[in-house]
């Protein structure tokens, strides 16, 4: 199947959805889904917050569907809604936070729930393959990010280009890949100390 | 570390089961596009603020009509007549023709 008739069928999707059709905004949550899912999850370390997330993604781009035009920056315009998703649930936790209803912040203003890392992933039959502390220290690397650093990775791990992700971050061209410099140059650092 | 690297240590590995699940909790929330239903909760503002309006129309309508304090009859000078006093000497000289204006059952008495 090539790039091109995979854009004729999401474009159908996208027009049968606009009219209210489940189904076809079910094609397009099953097209899209993995790359909002693993941007939040990469942002949030956190698995049932990424499921949530993911969700109030589609629910919140089905209403504004009537509103999206083009089909070929689809993709980008949800992983826009994921990111502004989750940079609301860090607005609303820290605010929490103040107001001293949450949870106590470490020097990094991280709570303690970041810095425990998300065992449940444990439990899923799939990471049995992987190795499970690799992957919590690359996600406790990750979260070490600056805010920026880390959603431009996000954003590059979906598969977004440097234009892509320097509009959905509303950024230089050359600012976001000086972030992708540091960011993989700081990961780099730290997976090495860690080998 | 290139981006190749990068892209497959941050992919996220999920079995199928769980994207299935999801997808299948997505369109379980979906609203209806074609009749949203309106949510009682956002008629609360509007709501409030006809309250309001009602509770100053209610407010107002009750208070006492305000009553001009003694010391302010004082300073008013009395050899100021109200307006309509002068209206009334103003029209004094159609009184001498008010025969003729009167009809004439007023006219006998």
């Amino acid at each position: 199947m090539n790039r091109e008739s995979t854009d004729n069928r999401s474009e159908a999707w996208l027009q049968t959805s606009r009219h209210g059709d489940p189904d076809a905004f079910g094609k397009l949550v099953e097209k899209y889904q993995r790359e909002v899912y693993g941007l939040i999850l990469r942002l949030t370390h956190n698995e049932a917050l990424a499921d949530d997330l993911t969700q109030e993604t589609f629910l919140s781009a089905w209403q504004k569907l009537s509103g999206f035009r083009e089909i070929s920056s689809l993709r980008s315009w949800l992983l826009t809604i994921a990111l502004n998703k989750v940079r609301s649930y860090w607005r609303w936790k820290k605010l929490r936070n103040w107001l001293s209803l949450g949870s106590v912040q470490n020097e990094q203003g991280q709570t303690l729930e970041e810095t425990i890392p998300d065992l449940s992933r444990k439990a899923d039959p799939a990471s049995v393959f992987e190795d499970a502390n690799f992957e919590d220290h690359f996600q406790t690397s990750l979260s070490k990010l600056p805010v920026r650093q880390r959603e431009v990775i996000g954003l590059r791990a979906q598969g977004l280009n440097i234009d892509e992700i320097a509009c959905v971050l509303k950024m230089a061209e050359g600012t976001v890949k000086a972030h992708i410099f540091h960011a993989k140059e700081k990961l780099q650092e730290k997976m090495e100390i860690k080998a | 570390m290139n981006d190749d690297d990068l892209v497959k240590l941050l992919k996220v590995q999920k079995p199928e089961a769980f994207w299935n699940r999801q997808k299948n909790s997505i369109l379980f929330r979906l609203p209806s596009r074609r009749r949203l239903p309106r949510r009682t909760w956002t008629l609360a503002p509007a709501f409030a603020a006809a309250l309001t309006a009602l509770f100053i129309w209610k407010y107002q309508s009750q208070a006492p009509e305000p009553v001009p304090s003694a010391e302010l009859q004082e300073s008013t000078p009395l050899q100021i007549p109200p307006a309509q006093d002068w209206s009334l000497l103003e029209k004094l000289d159609l009184l001498e023709n008010m025969d003729a204006v009167l009809p004439p059952h007023q006219e006998k008495s």
